[in-house]
């Protein structure tokens, strides 16, 4: 596994933003999910969670700059099951974001079967529920059960 | 069935517009394009009689193509006129009235995506230059199927009950 970094433990936290087109109510599971394009990028940015807790932050910081957005989250241990390396690549006066030692990459191909499992399985966190397209934000605050908590994918 | 016995396709009127719009250049910060004075139109025809979903779903096209580039906040590109011209033009084609409405989503390579999820099936048809193609998943059964996008028309008849309203 080329680029992998053995001290991104398993169970660190992988937060991906997800843009609201990329957000929709799925019949099938009774959930608000993401699209599976969520997680075509060969090298698909993430915020790593122990990075985070480092810093003393917590996962709405990695929204600060992006208010209508919500996040996906899944463990590293998740990632790597599937082949693909994680690793540390901290931002540095990035034009939209600045420094940010909280940003990772997941990397590897991601085939249309692994991403469709990957939107399947992972935990989607509505963090900023007001601001939901209005259907979606219905059916979430009608939800009791809707995650906001990142666990860990089977 | 035979030939004759096929279900007779939508009629279409002209009522609607997709206008595809050229956007801003990579590297935008704004999460939405200025649309500029001379737009590429398309031009969706459909009557008064098609389904009900259409013209919703044509409109989320036409928002679609008004994503900057960097829209999911990382590097995605701009939705290209190829996509959602094609996109609508099966929309067009594939209207059937019994179908229930799909998600349009962009996709992060520029493409656009029709999604389904009902009845145990997840379908998607992705209209892309990187990854066309049509995905199946039978809950129920576990079966997957991946075709390319060409068979997609095909196995949409075939998935049309299950993914009805």
């Amino acid at each position: 596994m080329p680029n992998d970094d053995p001290t991104v433990a398993d169970d660190t936290p992988l937060y991906r933003r997800l843009h609201p087109k990329q957000l929709f109510w799925d019949p099938n599971r009774s959930r608000i999910r993401a699209t599976s394009n969520a997680f075509k990028d060969d090298e698909l940015s993430v915020a790593l969670g122990d990075a985070l807790r480092t810093h003393g932050l917590d996962p709405m910081w990695v929204l600060r700059m992006d208010p209508q957005h919500q996040l996906a989250c899944f463990t590293a241990a998740f990632a790597r099951s599937d082949g693909q390396a994680v690793w540390r690549d901290r931002l540095v006066g990035h034009e939209r974001y600045g420094d940010d030692p909280t940003h990772g990459i997941v990397e590897g191909k991601k085939p249309k079967s692994l991403r469709s499992r990957w939107a399947d399985e992972c935990s989607t966190m509505i963090l900023q529920p007001a601001a939901l397209p209005t259907p979606l934000r219905a059916r979430h605050d009608g939800c009791d059960v809707e995650a906001t908590e990142c666990r860990d994918p089977q | 069935m035979t030939v004759a016995e096929a279900p007779t396709p939508p009629q279409h009127m002209i009522d609607q517009r997709v206008r595809v719009t050229h956007v801003t250049p990579a590297g935008q910060s704004s999460t939405r394009a200025q649309r500029t004075t001379s737009p590429v139109v398309y031009t969706v025809p459909f009557s008064t009689t098609a389904a009900p979903w259409l013209r919703d779903a044509l409109m989320e096209v036409n928002e679609l193509t008004a994503l900057a580039a960097g829209w999911d906040s990382y590097r995605a590109r701009p939705v290209e006129a190829s996509a959602a011209v094609g996109v609508a033009m099966f929309l067009h084609d594939h209207s059937y009235h019994d179908l229930a409405a799909p998600q349009v989503v962009p996709m992060t390579d520029g493409g656009v995506q029709l999604e389904w999820h009902r009845d145990d099936v997840d379908f998607e048809i992705s209209f892309s230059d990187d990854d066309p193609g049509v995905y199946i998943e039978d809950l129920r059964t576990g079966d997957v199927i991946e075709e390319p996008l060409s068979a997609a028309a095909a196995y949409l008849a075939k998935y049309r009950a299950r993914l009805a309203a």
